[in-house]
């Protein structure tokens, strides 16, 4: 079975391998913008239903381990509140309307 | 399926297993991970204990929904009021001239003779004359500098012309000098006690502290003489009208117990840990004064703990943890030009060059004399109100809500946090920037995960510490022994 | 109320004058009640008479005889009385405690209600009611509280009466007893204009902020949300609203959490007071339902009056005697329940702390026994 996550054999690169079933594209860029000021991001398809997301550190460390599985917590919180800004996007700005909205 | 309604909130998972969250308004809980997964599934019970909890915070609910909304709005609008009183912060820079030159000091101080860095009369009288319009009743002016003792008659005037203009406009204005003290005469102080005028000083720290960066013109320390003016200003004043701040430097960061120690030594009421702001003369020398928030919010925790300690003997509050803790527990409203959304800067509070410039912030003032005036609002003689504080700020408050910067939109502290537009801009050139890894960022999300953590584990006593802060109650705590 | 027993002079509907014992001149007679030990010509040009003397002569006033204990009753004190021989004190003189009673009806079947709601015509009530404001204007009172069932289904009446009571007694606190339903909609609320608010207060009842509690113990589905809406209302309008919330079974163990609640979205509140059950009508019939026994409700009781204390809410606790109270928040326990209908058990004849207790209702079924001790002087039990 093909694991999620891999670092390259020469420790510079890290990859990232996201089902698209399970994260849509604004979830996968996103989550690639936090890591940008860092890291140098590029983001591919791979085979039918996956994208990879290659990682390399701006200043040449190593890459860890850690830091993969971290981008890909933040790939699930992300698409989290991705669908929940969906579910409530609506009510948020009934409050804020109702909030600013004149004592009648 | 369950038939609940979730309610706008945001989340972090904590490193205990389960996930901190926040509604719209700022009321929290926490809630275990796998108890949480259900709860977005929508597939936790309406019998259960947690349900009650999340119903009970509004982050669902049933067919009292319209009511939920009304009342997260309600507590929303609170969070916001202090819109309502707009620009009621005015700072005026009376002079540049200074007799003291502190290391870390945001002001380039000219020579004490060179008076060319006096704010005239008649520029600080067009100053009062659009601090006026603002709409607040409560205007507060407050004397910058430099060291605006030292341009005296222009700070008398302005009292005078500014309690003029109270009566007629039927406002209620108050008056803060902020001032080292050192060359403040009898007369002086005088003064401020019949016009009412607060005093607000610098102490850093016991003499080592303090001498370490603020030095007269000559380089020598001035803890000595400041603690003979401070008598004088709380004799004349009396303790509650004199209150000091300190400025935490490389020298502090390790001792902030002893700066704390000092401060409760000399009676004051409590203390307010602030950080370095890297900008003017501090730039120069980040590396002698300069540390990394990471360390800075270390220490300030560990310091935050011995103050909470003192507290079951003596009441003294830290102020930034009390403005953090209101706006986390309580619904009440707090005004804290520094950290709000959209940003205080212009909105809450705005200042006033020697010159008549207008800036939102002080930040700003300081870019203008690195030579970018990119954030300048406009000059009181020859701009209007209107084109200063409607058409100008406009442009500066659409790019100061952490509701649409990145990554603060889904931020989990996001309701009890604030931007500072200025700031990114000195950082990166833009108004707005990835917040990830500022260090204003890293400063008030440590803090803000210190403070929660606090909570959770707050036995009662904490709790009555916590609360005897928030409201000022002193007598919460239970101190018989 | 208080009420007395006698017998009718003769068939006579009811009508509501003013007590007195000293004795009237005769143009001060035509609206008061004479009390006194036997009927004679004194009585004569009186509205009515109470005697625990005999039966007086077709010539005097009407009146009701053989009545016990008539000294009950105090100069000033406002009656109803009527041709079944019973008299009903409608206002008494000189008490903190007075209400007017609006209506028999209400839009809630509380589970543990004290006085289950009759339906019938509110208009007996509602003529009592002005009758006794139009006897006490001019006199200083404390308080009044306007009650029922529930009063604001008495309509345009209520708003009158509110309007009347606190207009007439600016030197007084006008207290109106409310589900707050009806105030959920904001129509409803507008024609409190003209009011005004400073002395009065709504005391509205949410025993709950979790609809699933507060609907259960109130008997309406839907009406925890309607009474929140309603306490917002107030509030928007400028009206001191206090909450009160009864102890049962029910939301005995969320208290603490829905102090906290209040503390987060009622912050406007002017008071919080939480009841203790009087064991009677509906409370009875569903005891093992409602009943919690005080040492699961301590506790409870103390988390929550703690959290409300430490947001400078100001809290009581009603009809909880001192030595059922949580050390800790003893303090805030009153003398909540009225003279007349309060009692003491014989063991709390020693209790050093009697004075200040609210004691029992005489109304409740049964009291918690085994926790009922009373205190020696050094505070202790």
């Amino acid at each position: 079975m093909e694991m999620p996550f891999a670092v390259s054999e020469d420790g510079r690169l890290g990859f990232v391998y996201a089902d698209k079933v399970f994260f849509n594209r604004e979830c996968v860029l996103t989550v690639a913008d936090i890591y940008a000021e860092t890291y140098y991001v590029s983001v591919v398809p791979h085979q039918e239903d996956k994208v990879r997301i290659t990682l390399c550190d701006k200043h040449g460390a190593r890459m860890q381990e850690s830091t993969l599985r971290s981008f890909m917590n933040d790939l699930v919180d992300c698409q989290v509140r991705l669908d929940l800004q969906k579910e409530f996007g609506d009510l948020r700005k009934r409050i804020v309307e109702y909030a600013f909205s004149p004592v009648s | 399926m369950s038939g609940y309604t979730l309610l706008p909130f945001r989340f972090r998972r904590t490193d205990q297993h389960d996930v901190l969250m926040v509604n719209e308004c700022g009321d929290f809980l926490f809630l275990p991970e796998q108890v949480f997964e259900r709860f977005l599934r929508h597939e936790l019970p309406e019998d259960d204990g947690h349900f009650f909890r999340l119903k009970s915070h509004l982050f669902c609910a049933g067919e009292d929904i319209e009511v939920a909304l009304h009342k997260t709005a309600a507590r929303y609008r609170t969070r916001k009021s202090f819109l309502r009183e707009f620009t009621s912060l005015h700072m005026l820079v009376v002079t540049l001239r200074c007799n003291q030159r502190c290391s870390y000091c945001q002001v380039s101080c000219a020579g004490k003779d060179a008076s060319l860095y006096d704010m005239d009369v008649e520029t600080a009288l067009k100053a009062v004359d659009m601090i006026f319009q603002s709409p607040t009743k409560h205007p507060k002016l407050e004397f910058q500098g430099g060291e605006p003792l030292l341009h005296w008659e222009v700070v008398t005037a302005t009292v005078a012309y500014a309690e003029k203009l109270a009566r007629r406009l039927e406002k209620k204005v108050s008056f803060v000098l902020c001032t080292n003290l050192t060359a403040a005469t009898r007369e002086q102080l005088e003064f401020c006690r019949e016009h009412n005028v607060a005093v607000s000083t610098s102490l850093d720290g016991d003499a080592a502290v303090h001498d370490a960066c603020r030095k007269d013109r000559l380089g020598r320390g001035t803890y000595r003489v400041f603690l003979e003016k401070l008598a004088l200003a709380r004799d004349i004043l009396g303790r509650d009208r004199v209150g000091a701040l300190m400025t935490t430097t490389a020298f502090s960061l390790d001792h902030l117990r002893d700066v704390t120690d000092e401060y409760l030594r000399l009676g004051m009421d409590g203390i307010f840990l602030r950080s370095l702001n890297p900008y003017g003369f501090a730039a120069e020398e980040a590396a002698t004064l300069g540390y990394s928030m990471e360390r800075f919010v270390e220490k300030y925790l560990e310091a935050l703990r011995y103050i909470m300690e003192l507290n079951r003997k003596v009441f003294f509050p830290e102020y930034f943890a009390t403005l953090l803790f209101s706006r986390i527990l309580s619904p009440f409203a707090t005004g804290f030009v520094d950290l709000q959304s959209p940003a205080g800067a212009g909105i809450s509070g705005a200042i006033y060059d020697f010159d008549g410039s207008v800036f939102p912030s002080d930040e700003a003032r300081m870019l203008a004399r690195m030579g970018d005036r990119h954030f300048c609002l406009g000059n009181v003689k020859t701009d209007d109100y209107r084109e200063i504080f409607v058409t100008r700020l406009k442009k500066l408050t659409f790019v100061s809500c952490l509701e649409t910067t990145f990554p603060c939109a889904y931020c989990v502290y996001q309701a009890y946090c604030g931007t500072d537009p200025v700031r990114n801009y000195l950082e990166t050139g833009n108004e707005q920037r990835n917040m990830t890894h500022a260090p204003f960022c890293i400063k008030h999300k440590g803090i803000l995960t210190g403070l929660f953590d606090m909570l959770r584990h707050a036995d009662d006593t904490t709790r009555d510490i916590i609360w005897s802060w928030i409201t000022g109650n002193a007598e919460l705590v239970n101190r018989s022994c | 109320m208080l009420t007395l027993k006698g017998r009718a002079s003769e068939a006579f509907s009811s009508f509501v004058g003013e007590v007195t014992f000293a004795g009237r001149p005769f143009y001060a007679r035509s609206r008061a009640v004479l009390v006194c030990e036997e009927l004679t010509h004194a009585a004569m040009g009186y509205k009515g008479c109470i005697t625990s003397g005999g039966r007086g002569s077709w010539f005097h006033p009407h009146h009701i005889y053989g009545v016990e204990q008539p000294g009950l009753l105090h100069e000033g004190d406002i009656v109803a009385m009527d041709g079944t021989g019973t008299i009903e004190v409608l206002w008494e003189e000189g008490s903190s405690q007075n209400c007017l009673f609006l209506t028999e009806n209400c839009n809630c079947r509380c589970v543990m209600c004290p006085q289950p709601p009759a339906q019938s015509d509110p208009a007996r009530f509602l003529r009592q009611a002005e009758e006794v404001l139009e006897l006490i204007r001019g006199r200083s009172i404390s308080d009044c509280c306007i009650t029922g069932g529930e009063p604001t289904l008495a309509g345009k009446a209520f708003f009158d009466i509110l309007r009347r009571s606190a207009r007439e007694h600016p030197e007084a606190l006008i207290s109106v007893l409310t589900n707050g339903r009806l105030f959920s909609d904001r129509a409803f609320v507008r024609r409190l204009a003209g009011i005004p608010a400073e002395n009065v207060l709504f005391c509205v009842s949410l025993h709950s902020e979790l609809d699933a509690v507060h609907d259960a113990m109130a008997g309406v589905r839907g009406s925890c949300a309607q009474t929140q809406q309603g306490i917002y209302n107030l509030a928007g309008y400028g009206f001191f609203v206090e909450i009160r919330t009864v102890i049962s079974q029910y939301n005995c163990r969320y208290l603490a959490e829905f102090a906290e609640h209040l503390g987060n979205y009622f912050p406007f509140c002017a008071h919080v007071a939480f009841m203790g059950l009087e064991l009677h009508g509906h409370a009875e019939t569903n005891r093992d339902r409602v009943e919690v026994s005080p040492e699961a409700y301590a506790p409870c009781v103390k988390d929550a009056v703690l959290t409300l204390v430490r947001r400078g809410i100001p809290v009581s606790l009603y009809n909880i005697p001192l030595c059922l109270c949580p050390a800790e928040v003893r303090g805030y326990a009153r003398r909540s329940i009225s003279d007349w209908k309060n009692i003491y058990l014989p063991r709390c004849r020693s209790c050093a702390l009697r004075e200040e207790c609210c004691g029992f209702f005489s109304t409740s079924s049964a009291l918690p026994e085994t926790f009922i001790k009373p205190f020696t002087s050094g505070g202790h039990v």
